[in-house]
């Protein structure tokens, strides 16, 4: 593609849909927080409705369970009954939980916290942004994968801890608990340690926050930075777009 | 990021700029309020989880929001057949006609395939990001990039690849 195709298209783009608004907002007031508002209303009333259907189901299964039992008349042996097979169509609960990239934010420290996630089997490293006395510990589906601390190198968090971890296909489960630095120490954080760690921490108020994200999508993210675990140098971001 | 203030404030900063958005996803702006009105709804109900940057929330919102219309509503758009060769240096009534013939033939994209030209090309985010949105590989980015610009006639070399099968 050449650059004026390129910038052809990038002009199209930006003209109709520039022109459009333009005209859109002359008359009109466009998206206010009054019209989120009213959808937010809405998705709610939808969704109390949905859950009040499954209720109403479930009420039926229970119902038609718990009626008295009958028996059928033995069928005599030369005439065929048969089912035909269906296709399952139940929809996968974890349709609703959160994929990557995931963002969780925290507000104590000294206590672990689990949120379930979907992805595929797949690397996930994380982020971390936290007070510069914390130390993050964080387990992937009852494995400890990650720990480190938050400053004082980590000039502009969040800051990558360790290794990429590898996440199970489907639902996942993320545990993270914020512990003193001064308590964690410099040495190497063993699950076992973790655990001691934080039995012995009292929990407390901290704003602080865990990024999940896919390796495959990991360069070029404008909200996260990489930092060496070990050095907590900087290390400069993707170099070129594309 | 998370409490109502933030989020009024996201919604009066960034409400323009998502239903342009919108807009180049589904050309029509009845449904791009429609769509910025449901992202930006579904991503306040769940604004405690949306972290400190909810644009890549909302965009996936929006995109899959669009999609699941897409595939749910006929949209009334007719794919066009053969697009016109491009115009010669200086001609401007011939530019006009490639301008309409690039517009039509966007309009009659895949979903997929115009969502990623319009947050490639329009929003101008790097394929990583684009493939975190769509929930795709950055590979199935770059492929679906690279249809959707030979079927604008816009990549000669990928058009040729395509119709040759390779």
């Amino acid at each position: 593609m050449t650059t004026r195709q390129e910038q052809d298209l990038r002009e199209l783009l930006d003209s109709d849909s520039a022109e459009g608004l333009a005209e859109r907002t002359g008359g009109h007031r466009g998206v206010t927080v009054a019209d989120v508002d009213a959808r937010a209303r809405a998705i709610r009333r939808r969704r109390g409705r949905t859950a009040g259907s499954i209720a109403m189901a479930a009420l039926a299964v229970v119902a038609v369970a718990s009626l008295p039992r009958t028996e059928a008349a033995p069928m005599p042996e030369d005439v065929w009954t048969g089912v035909l097979a269906q296709p399952g169509s139940a929809p996968a609960p974890e349709r609703s939980l959160p994929a990557l990239p995931l963002y969780h934010r925290y507000e104590r420290g000294g206590e672990r916290e689990t949120i379930r996630f979907r992805a595929s089997a797949t690397g996930v490293t994380f982020g971390l942004s936290c007070p510069a006395d914390g130390h993050a510990l964080v387990w992937l589906n009852g494995r400890f994968v990650a720990s480190g601390p938050c400053g004082p190198t980590v000039a502009e968090p969040p800051g990558w801890l360790g290794d990429p971890a590898v996440a199970r296909e489907g639902v996942n489960e993320l545990t993270a608990a914020l512990v003193p630095a001064s308590s964690a120490g410099s040495g190497r954080m063993t699950e076992e340690r973790a655990e001691q760690l934080l039995a012995a921490t009292p929990a407390y108020p901290a704003a602080w926050r865990l990024t999940v994200l896919d390796t495959r999508t990991l360069d070029c993210r404008a909200d996260v930075i990489r930092i060496d675990p070990g050095s907590g140098e900087i290390m400069p971001s993707c170099s070129s777009r594309r | 990021m998370r409490d109502r203030a933030d989020f009024e404030r996201y919604v009066e900063q960034r409400s323009a700029r998502l239903l342009r958005t919108a807009y180049l996803l589904c050309r029509d702006w009845a449904t791009a309020e429609d769509l910025v009105q449901t992202a930006l709804a579904r991503a306040w109900l769940a604004w405690r989880r949306v972290g400190a940057n909810p644009d890549p929330y909302v965009y996936r919102i929006l995109t899959n929001t669009h999609a699941s219309w897409w595939r749910r509503r006929w949209r009334g758009e007719v794919a066009t057949g053969e697009l016109p060769d491009g115009a010669g240096p200086g001609d401007a009534e011939a530019g006009l006609g490639t301008r309409e013939a690039l517009r039509a033939a966007l309009t009659a994209l895949p979903a997929k395939q115009r969502a990623v030209i319009v947050l490639r090309y329009f929003e101008d985010l790097p394929d990583e990001e684009i493939a975190a949105i769509v929930g795709c590989s950055v590979t199935t980015v770059r492929s679906q990039a690279s249809r959707a610009l030979a079927k604008l006639r816009l990549d000669p070399e990928a058009r040729a690849a395509m119709e040759t099968g390779s």
